[in-house]
């Protein structure tokens, strides 16, 4: 649905612009849409700087490290692979 | 913890039937840098290494995803190990229609949901409203006070590990729906496009969970930062 019937023919307010950080980084905007929100942005410097926070919560949120591989998953993964191989070529 | 072994009792048919129309985007991910078609041949072939390599680097993400549709970690590593044997079982029928990885979530997350089903867990339902407090906005809708101001690079003053582990654990406290899509995004590194298949949903869906995700971490950070 489109922002203007969404939210009328005024401009975006904070509280509707701050829902729309994740369609924006997606690239999920209409061009309107992605106009006004830009616009928004340009006006208010704390939509901006809740955009960037967000964005400083993805880089972090990119740091988490998988948990370490339990030698014996690795093992049963293995032989099971080997199984298969053995059944596979008869 | 046991392992058990499964040989070909997977049916890896069952196991397609997600791969929508949105199956046909380009090969990527596990082998970006090079043929991705060779990753594929090399464990075809039967080169154990090909096939350590990629348990190495998605065996523990798998678990970790599969525990967003089930309750206990014992569940989630059979399920882990059950997209293996899926994955050993479907090989030969691979055709590349989704990225080696995207098959590899998309088979543990239905391995995970027909586990969930035996367990008769109740399937957790989106949360609704806003993901910004209404009561930090005045009466027209502007914020009612000034966000609280990120210094530049804050993010590199804080210890890396102790805020790692903070975020992991937000993450881990996520509503389930929201911690597919946050992992699968933001830690994982999958596109929209690939979380879409992996979890058969709508893109719509896709970002709406991911910014409520998204958007309960910055609070997390935002209590870190200001943290006297």
């Amino acid at each position: 649905m489109s922002l203007l019937r969404r939210f009328g023919r005024g401009g975006l307010v904070c509280r509707d612009a701050v829902e729309l950080v994740t369609d924006y980084l997606d690239g999920a905007l209409s061009p309107g849409d992605r106009r006004r929100f830009e616009e928004h942005l340009a006006l208010c410097p704390h939509c901006a700087e809740y955009l960037r926070q967000i964005q400083v919560s993805i880089t972090l949120t990119g740091r988490v490290d998988p948990e370490r591989l339990d030698p014996a998953a690795m093992d049963a993964l293995t032989e099971l692979y080997r199984n298969w191989r053995q059944e596979r070529d008869g | 913890m046991r392992y058990r072994h499964y040989g070909h009792t997977v049916r890896v048919s069952r196991v397609r039937k997600n791969t929508g129309p949105a199956a046909h985007h380009r090969l990527t991910g596990v082998d970006d840098d090079r043929d991705p078609h060779n990753l594929v041949d090399r464990l075809r072939r039967g080169e154990e290494k090909a096939f350590t390599g990629l348990v190495e680097r998605f065996h523990t993400r798998l678990t970790r995803f599969a525990l967003t549709f089930v309750d206990r970690r014992e569940l989630a590593e059979d399920a882990a190990q059950e997209t293996w044997a899926a994955v050993l079982d479907g090989i030969d029928r691979f055709e590349g229609r989704a990225s080696l990885d995207t098959w590899l979530f998309q088979i543990c997350a239905n391995r995970a949901r027909s586990i969930a089903e035996r367990e008769r867990r109740v399937v957790p339902v989106d949360p609704t409203g806003p993901t910004v407090d209404p009561g930090l906005f005045n009466a027209s809708g502007g914020w009612a006070s000034p966000v609280p101001v990120w210094a530049d690079g804050v993010e590199e003053r804080l210890d890396a590990a102790v805020l790692a582990d903070r975020i992991r654990r937000e993450v881990e406290e996520l509503p389930e729906p929201l911690r597919q899509v946050v992992t699968l995004r933001d830690v994982d590194g999958f596109t929209a496009a690939q979380v879409c298949e992996i979890l058969a949903i709508s893109p719509a869906n896709q970002r709406v969970r991911l910014h409520r995700g998204r958007a309960r971490i910055r609070e997390l950070l935002q209590r870190e930062v200001t943290r006297p």
